[in-house]
């Protein structure tokens, strides 16, 4: 520009040193400038964009990948007994892949196997805090709470855990499997009568087959409930008549309930069938109680007293060997007090020419019940015969 | 058409465009954070594989290591490191001015090393690139001085919040330690690039947090005697931590110049031996810290961790490779706190929250202590975690291990990192001090000593200059300072011939340009009698001396001024 008031670029007028022309063409150089460069650099922004989008797709294949590696590599170390390195390898997979839930199960898995109880059932809450209705989460939860003894929280957990959330196939082959695992754990702690409500559920929905019905019947049998073990057993044994071992069950449960003639029925069938049977005293028994029974219906009054004599006989003698093997004390003293009354009775009933109806009947049975139960207090529990006739008496006269 | 100055065109050019450029600062950090991310877990993935031989994993970091050493030493100096330093130094002594090839090569050397093994962060190295990216915009769009260095911390806030997906605590990180004031006027700025960025990142990589934190519970007032134990703790891991880098750092720094470009393959060795044993330590190491929230590790397996991962880092940034120590700090707090947590949960287990949780507040507690930015630790856990719950817990550890920290080192690491490099950082309170500062006081005309000049003929400039002390060197590089008494001893002792470096003083005082009077005076006092005024950026520069005879005869010429001007008003208003 020049100083005379005229442009030496343009050859413009100058206003107040400036000249007005050349300063709009060069403001105007720099919008286009400006306007290039931004265009340029939103284009190259969208380019880089779209490759790096390209990218991190790749990259979360590749760590899938991987994360699956580790995963196969923890299970195998877990399937070799290398607890610590496979818990490394599944933590690896996991950090790789934070939102799979299996791979978060086999590391609290792992870690329950290394007896690091306190950070598996961390994680495992973690992992319920995100699905609180997954019930593979309960059921691991439960688990290991079961491991660590802890009875209450395993029983919640297995109770979510049976009506939570199931993914994937055989959903009802699982929960029944899961209810076994419950009653197991019931009847390991001795919680009875909440395993046979849990049995109850389970005999309802389990598949009506043969194996099925006979693990119930077992676990009935476990928890007391001889009833419907019975039952089970016997359902069991339309399809599998010959299975000595269900067989000599039956006989148990039946023996339990106080079905002799049952009991006899099948333990007899249990003992043709293998050289040595482990129920033969069982059977001894049920045999005496059917043999010896005075109470039994449908019998002659001669062989009713025949049966008495022979109770009185059984339970004074093992009355007598029980006096002689303990000192004198208070249950001893009862022993031998009950022995004289068992005397008496037993005199007077061989002495009688009256054969005793059944009410007679039972009243003598009550002393030679009451003796036997004496016995047992004093001396320990009977067996063979006498088991028989504690059986018998506890079965007609209704004490326990 | 009304002509006007193009200076105001290019002035309201500038306000017009401002917006464009800081929403294109906030997509390139983003995705420039974005693809380093991704380049370190692809390079990382190529160099190991899933399950690397023992051989691998020691050659792989020792060759890379040697590889990025050449590329660092004589291609890209500033890219060794963390990047948070070097990026502060450019916004405050370099007017936000980085080299065009810094951020590639930050790049570069950054995801050789970190994808090699090195026990070091990306975020730190985000930030560098962002800073940098954002200088080359500002000089392509010819952006005023002033507005191109307000850039930095703008791109360092969006770098940060695309590589840590926290945009809040990412504004306040460029406060609090790019500018070191959180009264800056760049707030709006920094909050909109920031987002943008994390827009970006989310578009690409989801919206998954970094970590998956634990729900935060406080359960009980007595837990607090717990998390302020956690941030005693805390502290001194950060102490720990800074010592032990500045230790080896500075010893690695003796070593001669010319090992300067295989010293990153000394530490690539050393970190290739500690992976075979401890693999957990290797690279930016999120993923163990993610599990420590989560409560997966077990105590013992927390506590190697926070003593691997302390060695690992320590060794990778001394040697001098591109990382940051940002992703390290809070995989220690991680585990400190974690390793604690378990230990207080075991003894008061209804009392305390579960370890993930002492993991979280750890994560702060270190980044309280180690970075020294409290604010933004809070912040940054606070996005994390969405909870409120957890700032009264957080805040008491932050503050006992930043005030544990602050008593025992003065200086934060980032400034002592910079100090190791011979740059002087200004600190805001002694800048805002005094309006008197050195560059007005010093006197810019003095005698300067060459080195080789024989001590005898260096007595005669003692008696020209008429003071006791004067610098040594050549071109006004300093060399070291040489006292009247030491040259008159030097004679009598018959060295009068030796060169007069041969006896200068190393160590001594110096002062800088913005420092204040009071600052002057204190270090005078304390030195032989003249403070050597030097750059910032190179404390061998020599920009003037000052002596107390300056000073006396600046303040007197002060005085002088005032009184003059008192006297005109005063004669002036007698006048009226």
């Amino acid at each position: 520009m020049d100083v005379n008031g005229v442009c030496r670029a343009c050859g413009g007028p100058l206003s107040r040193g400036v000249c007005p022309t050349c300063n709009d063409q060069e403001a105007s150089r720099e919008i286009h400038r400006d306007i290039i460069l931004l265009t340029v650099l939103t284009l190259l922004a969208i380019g880089l964009f779209v490759g790096t989008r390209w990218m991190a797709n790749s990259e979360r294949r590749l760590e899938q990948r991987e994360a699956n590696a580790w995963y196969v590599r923890g299970s195998q170390e877990l399937r070799s007994g290398q607890v610590e390195p496979a818990i490394e390898s599944y933590r690896r997979a996991l950090g790789l892949d934070r939102n799979n839930r299996g791979f978060a199960l086999s590391l609290a898995g792992a870690l329950a196997a290394g007896h690091h109880l306190a950070e598996a059932n961390e994680a495992l809450l973690r992992l319920r805090e995100s699905d609180p209705e997954d019930a593979e989460i309960d059921l691991a939860l439960a688990r290991l709470n079961a491991s660590s003894g802890d009875i209450n929280d395993a029983v919640h957990y297995y109770q979510n855990a049976l009506y939570g959330r199931w993914t994937g196939s055989q959903i009802d082959a699982r929960r029944t499997e899961v209810r076994f695992d419950l009653i197991h754990l019931l009847l390991e702690h001795n919680e009875r009568s909440r395993a046979i409500s849990e049995l109850l559920i389970l005999a309802a929905d389990a598949p009506p087959n043969s194996d099925s019905r006979v693990s119930i019947a077992r676990l009935f049998l476990q928890a007391g409930d001889a009833k419907n073990a019975l039952k089970y057993f016997e359902e069991s044994l339309h399809t599998q008549p010959h299975d000595a071992q269900l067989l000599e069950e039956a006989g148990r449960a039946a023996f339990d309930v106080g079905e002799y003639a049952k009991a006899q029925r099948f333990l007899s069938a249990a003992e043709k069938r293998v050289d040595k049977s482990d129920s033969a005293e069982l059977l001894a028994a049920t045999r005496t109680i059917l043999d010896a029974d005075p109470l039994a219906p449908h019998m002659s009054k001669a062989e009713r007293k025949d049966r008495l004599l022979l109770s009185f006989d059984e339970a004074l003698k093992r009355a007598s060997a029980c006096i002689g093997q303990q000192p004198t004390n208070q249950t001893t003293s009862e022993v031998t007090s009950l022995s004289g009354a068992a005397e008496n009775a037993r005199a007077e009933l061989k002495k009688s020419r009256t054969l005793p109806d059944s009410d007679a009947a039972r009243s003598e049975f009550e002393i030679v019940f009451r003796l036997e139960e004496a016995v047992n207090a004093a001396c320990g529990e009977a067996t063979g015969v006498n088991l028989g006739l504690v059986l018998l008496g506890r079965r007609h006269l209704g004490a326990q | 058409m009304k002509a006007f100055d193009f200076g105001q065109r290019i002035r309201v050019r500038e306000s017009q465009i401002f917006i464009f450029i800081i929403i294109l600062i906030g997509v390139f950090a983003g995705l420039a954070a974005v693809l380093f991310s991704l380049s370190i877990k692809f390079v990382t993935v190529f160099f190991f594989g899933i399950d690397p031989a023992p051989l691998r994993v020691l050659l792989v970091p020792t060759g890379i290591s040697f590889l990025s050493g050449i590329l660092l030493w004589k291609y890209f100096p500033e890219a060794r490191g963390s990047g948070v330093p070097q990026t502060e130094a450019s916004y405050h002594l370099n007017q936000g001015n980085i080299r065009a090839r810094v951020p590639f090569g930050k790049f570069v050397t950054g995801v050789l090393c970190i994808g090699s093994g090195h026990s070091m962060g990306r975020e730190g190295p985000s930030v560098q690139i962002g800073a940098g990216l954002a200088s080359i915009l500002g000089r392509l769009f010819r952006l005023s001085p002033e507005r191109g260095r307000s850039l930095i911390p703008v791109a360092s806030a969006a770098a940060l919040g695309a590589a840590f997906n926290t945009p809040i605590a990412a504004v306040l990180f460029a406060l609090e330690e790019i500018i070191g004031d959180m009264n800056a006027a760049l707030l709006g700025s920094a909050v909109a690039a920031s987002v943008t960025a994390v827009i970006v990142e989310r578009s690409i990589l989801g919206n998954s947090p970094v970590f998956h934190v634990p729900e935060y519970h406080f359960t009980n007032p007595i837990e607090l005697i717990f998390y302020a134990a956690l941030g005693v703790i805390g502290g001194i891991v950060s102490l720990a931590f800074s010592k032990g880098l500045l230790l080896i750092r500075a010893w690695f720094l003796e070593w001669p110049a010319k090992t300067r470009w295989f010293q990153p393959a000394v530490g690539g060795l050393l970190i290739g031996a500690l992976l075979i044993f401890v693999p957990q330590v290797r690279g930016v190491g999120y993923e163990f810290v993610d599990q420590a929230l989560s409560g997966g590790l077990l105590l013992r397996t927390m506590a190697i961790l926070c003593v691997a991962k302390l060695v690992a880092t320590i060794i990778s940034y001394a040697s001098g490779n591109a990382g940051g120590i940002f992703a390290p700090t809070l995989y220690l707090g991680a585990m400190a706190g974690g390793a604690i947590g378990v230990v207080v949960h075991r003894l008061a287990p209804t009392v305390t929250s579960t370890p993930g949780a002492y993991a979280m507040v750890g994560m702060g507690a270190l980044f309280a202590g180690i970075i020294r930015a409290p604010l933004t630790s809070v912040f940054m856990i606070f996005e994390l975690t969405q909870d409120y719950q957890i700032l009264v817990p957080l805040m008491i550890a932050n503050l006992l291990s930043f005030g544990i920290s602050r008593h025992y080192q003065s200086k934060p690491l980032y400034r002592a990192l910079l100090q190791q490099d011979g740059i002087h950082m200004p600190e805001a309170a002694k800048l805002a001090s005094s309006a008197w500062r050195a560059e007005d006081i010093m006197v810019r005309q003095f005698t300067l000593l060459p080195s080789s000049m024989p001590i005898a003929n260096a007595a005669d400039s003692f008696s020209e200059n008429g003071i006791r002390c004067l610098p040594v060197g050549e071109n006004s590089t300093l060399f070291g300072l040489v006292t009247h008494d030491q040259v008159q001893q030097a004679i009598k002792a018959g060295l009068g011939n030796q060169p007069v470096s041969s006896i200068a003083r190393k160590k001594f005082p110096h002062t800088h340009l913005d420092h204040s009077i009071d600052v002057i005076l204190h270090r005078l006092e304390k030195g032989p009698g003249l403070l050597p005024v030097v750059d910032r950026s190179a404390t061998t520069h020599l920009d003037g001396i000052i002596t107390m005879q300056d000073v006396l005869h600046f303040v007197e010429g002060r005085w002088k001024e005032e009184a003059d001007k008192r006297y005109a008003e005063h004669d002036g208003a007698g006048v009226s």
